[in-house]
């Protein structure tokens, strides 16, 4: 009996001792200017760098058990390979620096290894199951996901996608097009400056602030947390509170729906709207200075102020309504 | 040796074992030394196996999309959707997509859920709230203007329940517990602003309210579906 567990013991031993050990790397390819550099790495990081060469350089350590570095390339397109080998399961990370033509567009795939992307302009994809992944700089555009690790961007881009499961999503800079950012149950954070604005998160806290567009939020349980000075759009959630601070868009129409949160606005003291609140059970305070209420009863509320420019509607079931000015 | 990428072309007709020798020798001495191919090979396998015990073709009771779709607008129509990066385009998904969709079609499934289920790069449908109250003339009450979108939104959030039921084994126990959980909120505010509408058919605001959670309901199941 003994013997049954000591030899598969003695074998790991033996494919540990044979597993091959750390090696430094250092490779090269020349390539065009534009094009796509494709890295794979299953465990360790990745940290990409833009330069003004047209040339792929990888530098870095090739993880004990790893088979080699695959470099190969046709045309414009560069393929970087952390090559494990057929059996064997004693694989340690690699990490490995790339340089690559600031306008490539890049494509990152890895399991466990962290990807850091900087400085390029072209598009940038990286994915990752477990793995961070960052991205910063003016790439053209973004995606960015990890199942359990965080997405993040931080930089000037035209359009960004971030996303992961459990893991944390933000995305801060300026977005000139569309920002997209989801979790389950992760926060998500657009400190961006954008266009437009889609954030989702289950049960994480989505906060969205310097908003200059339309945004659309939704949870259900987590709340949801606003801010800027052109706030518009539709926010909604099942359990979560809605906190919102700073300025309606002008002509804009937003909407605020929460079941059973509460909902609180802190707007501005030249805010221009005419608001609807509706309410089955929670109640409606309404503190804004000059507001003109034009009917108003236990379970709803419509009044002006300024103007009436932009158009609200604030909607719970059982959340209580809070109105007040910063 | 084939590369990475002419195996990746390859894990469709491997895993349904329509290969010829050769190449699904090629296949099989890649996926040897690649992680992420196998992973692939085996998540589709999986999904083939319950594929392989559902009915081979359970027609729709009727054409919903004919009578859904003027109310449950897809986001195109309210504002320009950007698709960023399709699946297919780097790593090729359309295989999980596809089967996916053939569950849910052999399950029962509807024009509307094909439309949920479509792939990113079609562009992400979403539902926006139904206003009950427009949708029927004003001498109907809100409760029974509701009525028949109710009946679709249930509809809808079976046959994507059914789907991701499907999926189910493919996601952390975690990720799992926190949808489930959510989905309890949900069906707790659904009843709640259910009951309260049956009590008071004719407030508009209640068919809007509950429409607004049967409406987060799909997106979340639409999100959890897509991971």
């Amino acid at each position: 009996m003994k013997a049954k567990i000591l030899i598969p013991a003695a074998l790991a031993v033996l494919a540990a001792g044979s597993a091959p050990a750390q090696e430094r790397i250092d490779a090269r390819r020349s390539t065009g200017a534009t094009g796509v550099v494709e890295i794979h790495n299953v465990a360790g990081t990745v940290r990409v760098l833009a330069w003004n060469r047209n040339e792929v350089h990888v530098t870095g350590t090739l993880g004990r058990g790893s088979d080699r570095l695959e470099l190969v390339g046709e045309g414009d397109r560069v393929v970087v390979r952390v090559v494990l080998p057929r059996r064997g399961h004693d694989n340690r990370g690699s990490d490995i620096e790339v340089r690559v033509p600031g306008r490539k567009t890049v494509n990152v795939r890895t399991v466990s290894a962290d990807i850091n992307v900087a400085g390029v302009t072209g598009s940038v994809d990286v994915r990752a199951v477990s793995g961070d992944v960052g991205v910063s700089g003016r790439p053209r555009d973004v995606f960015a996901q990890s199942r359990s690790g965080d997405a993040s961007f931080t930089g000037e881009s035209g359009r960004v996608h971030a996303e992961s499961v459990s893991g944390d999503v933000t995305v801060g800079g300026t977005v000139r097009e569309q920002v997209e950012a989801s979790a389950v149950s992760g926060d998500v954070s657009v400190t961006a400056a954008s266009g437009e604005v889609r954030a989702t998160s289950v049960s994480g806290q989505v906060e969205v602030t310097s908003m200059r567009g339309r945004a659309e939020v939704t949870t259900v349980s987590g709340d949801v947390r606003l801010a800027g000075r052109a706030l518009h759009g539709s926010f909604q959630t099942v359990s979560g509170g809605i906190y919102v601070s700073g300025d309606l868009a002008r002509d804009g129409t937003t909407s605020f729906n929460s079941h059973s949160g509460e909902i609180e606005l802190r707007l501005s003291s030249g805010t221009s709207a005419a608001v609807d609140v509706s309410t089955f059970s929670g109640g409606i305070l309404n503190d804004m200075a000059g507001a003109r209420v034009t009917r108003s009863s236990r379970r709803e509320q419509h009044f002006t102020v300024g103007r009436g420019d932009a158009r609200v509607s604030i909607r719970t079931f059982s959340g209580g309504v809070k109105l007040t000015n910063r | 040796m084939i590369t990475h990428e002419q195996a990746v072309g390859r894990l469709d007709d491997f895993a349904g074992g329509e290969l010829s020798g050769r190449e699904r020798r090629e296949v099989h001495r890649h996926l040897e030394s690649c992680a992420e191919c196998s992973a692939e090979v085996a998540a589709l396998r999986s999904l083939l196996d319950e594929a392989r015990f559902l009915p081979r073709e359970v027609a729709p009771e009727r054409d919903l999309w004919a009578g859904i779709a003027p109310r449950l607008q897809p986001r195109a129509a309210e504002m320009p959707v950007i698709a960023l990066h399709p699946r297919s385009a780097w790593q090729p998904r359309r295989w999980l997509l596809a089967a996916a969709a053939t569950v849910a079609v052999a399950v029962g499934s509807s024009l509307a859920t094909l439309a949920l289920l479509r792939p990113p790069a079609e562009g992400p449908i979403t539902l926006t709230t139904i206003d009950a109250a427009q949708a029927q003339p004003a001498a109907t009450s809100a409760f029974a203007a509701f009525a028949p979108a109710e009946v679709e939104y249930r509809r809808a959030v079976d046959e994507l329940a059914t789907l991701l039921a499907t999926r189910r084994d493919r996601l952390a126990p975690e990720t799992v517990a926190t949808l489930e959980r959510s989905l309890g909120i949900i069906d707790i505010a659904i009843a709640e602003a259910r009951t309260a509408l049956e009590k008071d058919p004719n407030s508009r605001e209640l068919a809007q309210m509950l429409s607004t959670v049967y409406d987060t309901k799909v997106r979340m199941l639409q999100q959890a579906v897509e991971l």
